[in-house]
């Protein structure tokens, strides 16, 4: 793990090793070769991988995010014939809505795409695309009008070997460095109409959908790391000693932990009531968005304690916590800042006032 | 590799089914590796 995220490099083996064990479809139903078993069991799943490997667990997310895309806009044949790979494992999925100039504002997005016969033609470019550089089939959002606004934006599923399609540079990013994010890069690059996903214009509310649900795995992968920053740090508190005593023993060091603690059981608490939630069929916006919310600054919030409480240890790359740090970071910018979810969990709430008088 | 903190049996409504324990399981022992 320490080597990969040394050489920003990501495995496609423990990838296909999850497929191998159904984690790569979990939530999704068994008649595309997915466990059926809903978003709870998944957000088991993602914080225990997360706890020992953010970048697999950002990975795993996000080809989970790919397919609810094709699952909620494709078609009976779009979802028989490209579901049961990725379920699988066998084909990696991506998420592509990030453009240079369109991050928080995605319907600002200015990937065109044209139709032409049986084709559609997507030219521009994506960024900071997780899985992009690996990917077998993305998700791509693109317009088919700029002046329709978000009315113009179109979702299509953009297989690998698709002619005018590549993968552009990589990110060299501070954390999560074992899962690459790449540029995509589109110069007329031939898509089959029989790709696009749903119907013209109803991309956006497609991507926020999908990205919705996606952030309660964030959630849980966050979770998993701040419990695994944690218990190294209370592991190393127990073991250092200064002073003539563990630093254990001293109560500011308590102090750090047991807020730790009480912060990680509560982004667990708001991670499973979003996921439960949503197997019950219920409106998730705000309790996934205070979920990624609450989870991603507890991450950052405990490992940052975690690097404090290990001292000049934590300050070292010979230890994982700087690690946590790093990949924390990270969870705060994507799949929607924290501040979009606080202006998400706002309006829900001011129009639930407004909705009561 | 830390083990998990979320417990086997806890107060309803997050008392874990034999299916969602297997997956943390699963999960877990992936991540062990």
């Amino acid at each position: 793990m320490a080597q990969r995220d040394e050489e920003e490099r990501y495995d496609r083996a423990l990838f296909d090793r999850m497929g191998e064990l159904g984690l790569t479809g979990l939530p999704y139903p068994e008649r595309y070769g997915g466990a059926g078993l809903g978003t709870f069991p998944w957000v088991l799943a993602c914080e225990e991988i997360a706890a020992a490997d953010m970048g697999m667990a950002v990975s795993l997310s996000v080809h989970v995010l790919s397919q609810l895309c094709i699952l909620t806009g494709g078609t009976d044949e779009q979802k028989e014939r490209l579901l049961p790979p990725m379920t699988a494992g066998a084909r990696l999925g991506a998420f592509a809505l990030t453009e240079p100039q369109a991050g928080s504002d995605a319907a600002a997005l200015g990937l065109r795409a044209e139709r032409d016969g049986d084709d559609y033609l997507l030219t521009g470019s994506k960024v900071w695309i997780t899985n992009g550089a690996h990917a077998d089939i993305v998700i791509v959002f693109a317009t088919v009008d700029r002046s329709l606004g978000r009315e113009g934006i179109t979702a299509f599923a953009v297989e690998r070997d698709t002619p005018g399609f590549r993968v552009g540079s990589h990110e060299r990013k501070m954390g999560i460095r074992d899962s690459v994010s790449a540029e995509l890069i589109f110069d007329n690059a031939r898509v089959p109409a029989t790709n696009r996903l749903g119907e013209e214009g109803a991309g956006l509310k497609l991507a926020l959908s999908a990205l919705g649900a996606g952030r309660i795995g964030i959630a849980a992968a966050c979770t998993g790391l701040a419990r695994a920053a944690l218990e190294h740090a209370a592991r190393y508190a127990t073991q250092r000693t200064q002073f003539g005593r563990t630093i254990a023993d001293q109560e500011m060091v308590q102090a750090m932990l047991a807020d730790a603690a009480t912060s990680v059981e509560a982004a667990r608490l708001l991670t499973w009531r979003a996921a439960r939630l949503r197997d019950a069929g219920q409106p998730i916006n705000a309790a996934s968005s205070m979920a990624k919310l609450y989870a991603s600054d507890t991450a950052m919030r405990v490992a940052t304690d975690a690097v404090q409480i290990y001292g000049g240890a934590g300050y070292s790359r010979d230890n994982p916590v700087e690690r946590f740090m790093r990949d924390a970071k990270g969870a705060q910018i994507y799949e929607g800042t924290n501040q979009i979810q606080r202006l998400i969990v706002a309006q829900h709430l001011i129009e639930e006032a407004r909705r009561l008088g | 590799m830390v083990a998990s903190t979320a417990p086997a049996r806890s107060p309803d409504p997050f008392v874990l089914t034999e299916d969602e324990r297997a997956v943390r399981d699963t999960a877990a022992q992936f991540a062990q590796r």
